[in-house]
């Protein structure tokens, strides 16, 4: 009961309180420790070579393979009683895919959880980087489905090997640039590639690109894993990522014609809304806890602000909102 | 293999396996990602001379029959290797080009760093990591760190080394992403030095 109710005021969250029965008879956070030595070794030897994919011995995990396995075995050979762990899917903490990850090491490991992300010590997510910036000795750890950046240029496996290995990259500028020459921008909106510490181009998993300058110098350390595909790699604190671009073409992040219907929020990544088969629409903030945070502080967004108002926004690049 | 280790006097590791393993690889963790930051393993057992608690803990939260481990004693049959193959099974191996883990209690007279396995340029996660048993470890004064997992810089000392040690780390600079990762311990203290790091003065 004590532990229950300290769950609760610590993670003020609903699902907690019900997950916080660890369960008996299973390996601590479901992996054999034979496994766990083998991902940690995994793990450390990413972080002292940021952006390079390094191979493990993948095991399964009770969830099918695109539902973060490889973020999952990242998870469980890192958490422990004194973690307090969030999980977010495209943003949200009460997706089912989210709720899931959360009670299985809520049962597994018996450690808290939270939606908080300034609470959190671990974060698994998939498809996001929450909006508060994450801090020294938080970690993050990503779901990543596809790891390598090339492989959509060169399907090969070994001359992609090579291609890192030399940091042979022009292709990949190539590629990019003729999407420039098609669409006149890069068309690339998600899993925008980064070069790591000046060295390796690594995939950041597919997040909107908005989330990519987030990575850049970020204080916490960044975790990939991908599960299908045998691969974990990592960035550590305070290390240089850059999205590749042009000097004529340079990084831009996405704009919205509107702020967060909920909150007001201008800065944050908006998810769009149908409301009605007339094609109305909002637009919310796809990090919850984000949006909650701003709404408890007493922000407002304008819900009725109807989208064409806006659009002469678009132009200008400019959000004016309430 | 197990003929050399006398049963009697073998003393036991971490009392909590899978806790202790786990809070042992996050104190690891944390020094890699943060090179040059002293962690402490916060955990307590007697391990046989000449390993201190830090290696001593590092080896069993890492090593296991798939690792290959290297260490200087290995001749001489130190209680610490038998010790170290009987509670982590890992292959005690004679040539340092072939380790995973590699443990220097000598560091003054210890293999220069190219005689370790320093990767290849498809896997250069293939290297060797060290661990390696050093003086008093300092982040007051001494060198200048810098690197990935450094906001700006740190400041790190490690007594008991050689010049030659600080000369051979600085040539591996030059063979990034190659090279070797470093753990160094001190007690029950630990600090790394990933071969990303820059070390100056
Ligand atoms: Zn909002």
């Amino acid at each position: 009961m004590n532990r229950q109710s300290n769950i609760q005021s610590k993670a003020g969250t609903k699902n907690s309180c019900i997950d916080s029965c660890i369960m008996e008879g299973y390996n601590y956070a479901y992996l054999d420790e034979q496994t766990k030595r083998m991902i940690r070794r995994t793990i450390l030897k990413a972080v002292a070579i940021p952006g390079h994919q390094v191979p493990f011995g993948s095991r399964e995990m009770p969830l099918p393979y695109g539902w973060g396995t490889g973020g999952m075995q990242i998870t469980a050979s890192l958490i422990g009683s004194k973690d307090i762990l969030k999980v977010i899917d495209q943003g949200a903490d009460d997706t089912t895919n989210a709720v899931s990850i959360r009670r299985f090491f809520s049962r597994t490991a018996g450690v808290l959880t939270t939606t908080r992300t300034q609470e959190a010590t671990l974060i698994q997510t998939r498809h996001r980087i929450p909006e508060t910036h994450l801090i020294k000795d938080q970690i993050i750890i990503y779901q990543v489905p596809i790891p390598e950046p090339l492989r959509f240029i060169e399907p090969r496996d070994k001359e992609v090997r090579r291609m890192h290995a030399l940091k042979e990259y022009g292709i990949m500028y190539v590629k990019l640039y003729e999407d420039i020459a098609r669409h006149g921008r890069i068309a690339k909106a998600f899993d925008y590639p980064v070069l790591v510490n000046g060295r390796y181009i690594m995939s950041p998993s597919p997040i909107p690109k908005f989330d990519n300058p987030k990575m850049n110098r970020m204080p916490a350390l960044q975790l990939f894993g991908a599960g299908r595909e045998k691969r974990i790699y990592a960035v550590p604190p305070y290390t240089e990522v850059k999205s590749l671009d042009f000097d004529d073409y340079p990084f831009e992040v996405e704009r919205w014609p509107l702020c967060c219907a909920l909150c007001g929020s201008d800065s944050s990544y908006l998810d769009e809304i149908i409301l009605d088969d007339k094609g109305s629409k909002l637009f919310v903030c796809s990090d919850t806890d984000h949006c909650n945070k701003r709404v408890d502080k007493g922000y407002r967004g304008n819900q009725e602000k109807p989208v064409q108002e806006a659009k002469t926004c678009i132009r200008t690049g400019e959000r004016k909102c309430a | 293999m197990l003929s050399s280790i006398d049963l009697n006097k073998l003393t036991p590791g971490f009392s909590d396996p899978v806790q202790d393993s786990r809070q042992t690889f996050r104190a690891v963790l944390d020094a890699m990602a943060h090179p040059g930051r002293i962690v402490i393993i916060d955990n307590f057992f007697s391990p046989p001379p000449p390993l201190n608690l830090a290696s001593a803990a590092i080896c069993l939260a890492l090593l296991d029959f798939e690792t290959t481990f290297w260490t200087e004693d290995l001749k001489a049959k130190a209680p610490g290797t038998g010790w170290l193959r009987f509670h982590c099974g890992c292959s005690v191996i004679q040539n340092p080009l072939e380790a995973d883990f590699a443990l220097i209690t000598s560091p003054d007279i210890m293999p220069a760093l190219n005689e370790f396995n320093i990767g290849n340029d498809e896997n250069p996660e293939f290297s060797t990591t060290l661990i390696i048993q050093a003086g008093r470890l300092s982040a007051t004064k001494g060198k200048r760190l810098t690197g990935p997992g450094i906001e700006t810089f740190s400041t790190f000392n490690v007594e008991g080394l050689t010049n030659r040690f600080w000369q051979d780390r600085q040539s591996q600079s030059a063979i990034f992403p190659l090279g070797v990762d470093i753990i160094f311990t001190c007690e029950n203290r630990l600090a790394a030095l990933p071969r990303t790091t820059k070390v100056e003065g």
